[in-house]
């Protein structure tokens, strides 16, 4: 949780058990090679130095460390998925859904960076396991039996 | 870093774990009732685990489990239980007082039936230890799911990860007869929390 991490093809990242945490996948075709973000919270407080907690500032360390391996933000196919609401009951107690917020936070990111989605599996009320296979940059969404 | 670290000593980690000693036991006791039968429990010490690698140390992230959430106190605090499936039905099978086995899957009935169990044993735990600390602990309503470990955990760790950096973690399991009801406890604490037990601990 709450971390950033990129590789090369034939590598196959793996973030497993997700509930309300997002998951953000970006992946270069032409180099073979991505990273993922795995955030928890939505909006990073602005004084918090782990960025990759958050959704708006993990978006921001994710294309930076894709930027440094050679991959600037355009161009790439960028997914994300996860954030479920894993205790209705709870969202409704509290008056507030965290998956959703991390839904929301990074749609206006997104747009902020002026980046089109390739693909999402977000929202809902049960846990996946995602997987970005490096070698042909499929997301793979697994939920629970 | 927005959460605080709970900067607990050694001999600190030592309470907790008598705390969680207390509370474990007092549940046991209720799960004797219940069943009627002898209960045997077994609890390893207290673990402090840093919110970001809780999951790391959490074993299989995919294993079926089912999971009760009770908010504590006033503050931003909270307690998840988890207990893989097969140790689920075996409460449920308690509570419907039917032959340990026979419940086969979280239905409705069971679903009720595990957020009543979850209720009662947490209820217990919680109670000896404020029992012991001389003090009150308010607790909320439970709220259940089953899915995922990990994504059950993930999902009640964000609920107070503004708050702390660091979670308590421990285990308790239950035998009744030959077969063990294994629960994960994490508690899920603010830091000032935690200190104010630590500081009525300190006054026993």
């Amino acid at each position: 949780m709450a971390t950033v991490v990129a590789s090369r093809s034939p590598d196959i990242l793996i973030a497993r058990g997700i509930g309300s945490c997002l998951v953000v996948s970006a992946y270069s075709k032409q180099l073979g090679a991505g990273g993922m973000l795995h955030a928890m919270l939505p909006k990073n407080p602005g004084t918090d130095p782990a960025h990759a907690k958050y959704v708006d500032s993990g978006i921001d360390a994710l294309f930076s460390t894709l930027r440094t391996m050679g991959m600037p933000a355009r161009g790439l196919e960028v997914k994300m998925a996860g954030a479920a609401n894993m205790f209705p009951s709870l969202s409704l107690e509290k008056k507030v859904e965290i998956g959703n917020r991390n839904i929301d936070t990074a749609r206006e990111k997104f747009k902020k960076l002026g980046i089109m989605l390739s693909g999402e599996d977000v929202g809902g009320t049960h846990g996946r396991t995602i997987t970005l296979n490096l070698a042909n940059g499929r997301l793979e969404v697994r939920a629970s039996i | 870093m927005i959460g605080a670290l709970m900067d607990i000593s050694p001999q600190e980690k030592d309470v907790l774990s008598e705390l969680a000693n207390i509370g474990a036991n007092a549940a046991a006791t209720a799960l004797a009732q219940m069943a009627g039968k002898k209960v045997e429990l077994s609890v390893p010490s207290i673990q402090i685990k840093d919110v970001q690698d809780v999951k790391e140390g959490a074993g299989n992230l995919e294993e079926k489990v089912a999971a009760v959430y009770i908010g504590v106190f006033e503050k931003n605090s909270a307690i998840l239980v988890t207990f893989p499936e097969k140790s689920a039905l075996r409460l449920v099978d308690v509570l419907l007082g039917k032959k340990s086995g026979s419940s086969k899957e979280v239905s409705n009935e069971a679903k009720s039936a595990f957020d009543e169990m979850g209720n009662i044993l947490v209820g217990a735990y919680l109670a000896a230890i404020a029992n012991f600390l001389k003090t009150k602990i308010a607790q909320g309503v439970p709220h259940s799911a089953v899915d995922m470990s990990g994504a059950l955990l993930d999902a009640a760790i964000v609920q107070i990860a503004t708050g702390t950096n660091e979670v308590l973690v421990t285990d308790a399991d239950f035998s009744i007869e030959k077969h063990v009801i294994g629960a994960r406890i994490y508690f899920l604490f603010e830091p000032a929390v935690v200190r104010s037990l630590l500081l009525k601990a300190k006054k026993i």
